[in-house]
């Protein structure tokens, strides 16, 4: 029965009519889901300045799990198709990061979707959490941080055979993820530009590549490694942060 | 699902035609539900192939068999490794693991071993490009999911579980030793793509009744005055372990941390142990040779090895008929074939190679022999799993260029009996 709730979540989530759902991670849904009693509710601010459709953008929810799941609501309501980019996993004990409130939205927001009736053509809400790298495991919690790879998103050239040329990157202000910045970066040496959107202020601005010097990027080294050596000692990521332009760091 | 495809390949391989979308839809629903496969999609490409291919079991046979002596071998050769330190440094072997194998060599324990040899089809026949000795993938794809589609052809059978086999010799091991504790399934926890082989794992050690957990290893530890390791996380006693974490990793943690000493030494049952590593660097050929250690099928069976040496200072690094190749590289990682790797990263490599060649080794390039199926030929990897010396299945994978890497898609392995009775000399002549 349990099994049913995810499989039939997961096509709400990732219908076969959008060519965007191969994308779909299908992670969570598996994870024996049983819907909450209480429905999340989506904070007030997600609702005030979204972008409106248009077939040529194509947006990333980067806001924290539940809050992304709303906002993601939000948007295919106004006609964007959201194609979930949890890729999280679950173990004994103490978790790094808490799956149940991001699989509740998920389940609740199934109701949404289908009133929602996203047409096949739409163009994508690629949905994040911005916590998934968030905190220090403490000795004896279960290591479940993760994050975004370049494989995990169409290429800039599969988007922009979508028609899609431009990119909203919807998310309170603050540094971007190195990992999510690799693969804006990616997108934009194939012709895709990015604008960053603070749902809550409705501020928007252009996000930039060429400004970021080799001085900057060797502060980003240091940082990953910082990062990788000092914080992420557990081995949830085999002993470092990988470098999120150059591979996955699994090697199954 | 057809039996017969068009075009029959030799060497008792071929591909059978390509699902419908109906079938698609219902397979790829299948893995992600039924097999638990989280990765469906890698980049603009679906992980897995949407057709098989079909394996005549007289090859099948023949790389069983093959590749189960190869493995006697090799596991004399890694016996007689682990007793001269010198050859680890040979090997490339990372200082700070030399300790771990010091001390695997005095606390043996009760050893499970598995191993994948990468079997490729080739012009002069079936050669192995490596063996994964340390810590293989593909359990899913060869166990679960080949079965799932198996479903869809009838008329073909799947061939072994590699899962089922593993956790029966767990639970062989847990019964000899007398062991009450849980395993521990450990790998770099925050990687769905790890989870889901120890997953796949677990779901056949519930069917035998065996308890399980995930762990990273620094969920191992031992306690002053107890004997034996436990879970951080659940406090449960660890009987045996599952390492789906390369043993050079555990080199990552600091020199503080007795979490690789306790998982390598501190747990009766290892699989696999830490002694594994010796195989897994492609150095082993020139060592063995150097060592005076004999390995006749497997030498048969791998295209010749050498070192690069001076070689590194020559205009042209790596010679015609050859590919560079890292000493410790996964899943076709940095592997340079000219003409087939991307210039960048086949620049990437030559510089390295330069810098660091005993990092490096320069491998006889095979002709690899391409399989016709509907989209196009492809080229195929057959990953033969050999679990406590019995070969246990195959992990297919496919490309459309002759290099298998994480850009390959994976793809169920069928036997069909209707290749051998189509061409049996041709069969009986590939093995």
């Amino acid at each position: 029965m349990q099994h049913d709730v995810g499989i039939s979540a997961f096509r709400a989530w990732a219908p076969a009519e959008s060519p965007w759902s191969a994308w779909a991670k299908p992670v969570l849904f598996t994870y024996s889901p049983r819907v909450p009693a209480d429905p999340p509710r989506a904070p007030a601010f997600l609702v005030k300045a979204l972008p409106e459709p248009d077939a040529r953008t194509c947006a990333v929810i980067d806001l924290h799990g539940a809050d992304s799941v709303a906002c993601a609501l939000v948007l295919a309501e106004r006609g964007f198709q959201p194609v979930p980019l949890f890729n999280i996993t679950s173990g004994p004990g103490r978790n790094q990061i808490d799956v149940g409130p991001i699989l509740a939205a998920l389940l609740h927001g199934v109701d949404v979707l289908r009133a929602s009736a996203v047409p096949p053509g739409a163009p994508p809400a690629f949905i994040l959490d911005r916590a998934r790298l968030d905190g220090v495991p403490a000795p004896g919690s279960y290591d479940n941080r993760w994050m975004v790879f370049p494989q995990d998103f169409p290429s800039g050239r599969a988007l922009r055979t979508g028609g899609i040329d431009r990119v909203a990157l919807l998310r309170a202000p603050g540094r971007i993820g190195h990992d999510l910045r690799a693969v804006l970066r990616l997108w934009n040496r194939d012709g895709l530009s990015t604008v960053i959107c603070d749902p809550e202020s409705g501020k928007s601005e252009e996000l930039g590549f060429a400004s970021l010097s080799p001085l900057a990027a060797l502060a980003d080294h240091f940082r990953l490694v910082f990062h990788g050596f000092r914080v992420n000692s557990a081995g949830g990521f085999g002993g470092s942060v990988p470098d999120a332009s150059t591979g996955s760091g699994g090697f199954a | 699902m057809p039996a017969r495809a068009p075009g029959c390949s030799a060497l008792g391989l071929a591909a059978t035609p390509r699902w419908s979308p109906t079938v698609e839809r219902d397979i790829r629903e299948r893995a992600i539900f039924g097999a638990g496969k989280f990765d469906p999609q890698v980049f603009d490409v679906p992980a897995l192939a949407p057709f098989c291919l079909r394996l005549a079991p007289s090859t099948w046979n023949a790389l069983a068999r093959q590749a189960e002596a190869a493995w006697q071998e090799l596991m004399r050769a890694e016996s007689e490794l682990l007793a001269q330190p010198k050859a680890w440094s040979a090997l490339g072997v990372p200082r700070r693991l030399r300790p771990l194998l010091r001390g695997a060599a005095d606390t043996p324990g009760t050893p499970v071993r598995f191993c994948r040899m990468d079997f490729h089809p080739t012009a002069a026949g079936w050669r192995v490009s490596e063996v994964n000795a340390d810590v293989p993938g593909g359990f899913l794809e060869a166990g679960d999911l080949t079965r799932h589609i198996a479903l869809h052809a009838p008329e073909m059978q799947a061939p072994p579980n590699p899962a089922a086999a593993l956790a029966a010799a767990l639970a062989e091991a847990l019964k000899e030793t007398g062991e009450r504790g849980d395993l521990a399934l450990v790998h770099a926890t925050s990687y769905t793509d790890d989870q889901q082989v120890m997953r796949s794992i677990g779901r056949e050690l519930d069917a035998l009744g065996v308890a399980w957990a995930f762990a990273a290893p620094n969920h191992v530890s031992a306690r002053a005055g107890e004997s034996g390791c436990r879970l951080t996380t659940t406090g449960r006693r660890i009987g045996g372990v599952v390492r789906f974490f390369p043993a050079e990793w555990l080199t990552n943690f600091p020199r503080r941390s007795r979490c690789a000493r306790d998982l390598t030494f501190g747990i009766p049952i290892q699989a696999n142990p830490v002694s594994a590593v010796l195989l897994q660097s492609k150095r082993l050929p020139l060592v063995l040779e150097r060592c005076g250690l004999n390995a006749p099928v497997w030498s048969s069976m791998l295209p010749a090895v050498r070192a690069i040496g001076w070689r590194a200072l020559a205009p042209n690094l790596i010679p015609a008929g050859t590919a560079l190749k890292p000493s410790w590289g996964r899943v076709g990682e940095g592997v340079c074939i000219p003409g087939v790797t991307p210039r960048a990263a086949l620049r990437r490599g030559v510089r390295a190679a330069r810098r660091s060649p005993r990092r490096w080794i320069l491998q006889d390039r095979f002709e690899s022999r391409p399989v016709e199926c509907e989209g196009g030929p492809v080229h195929a990897c057959l990953g033969v799993f050999v679990i406590q010396g019995v070969a246990a299945g195959v992990y297919g994978r496919i490309a459309a260029r002759p290099l298998i890497d994480a850009r390959a898609q994976d793809i169920a392995v069928l036997l069909d009996p209707s290749l051998d009775a189509a061409q049996p000399e041709e069969v009986l002549d590939a093995a």
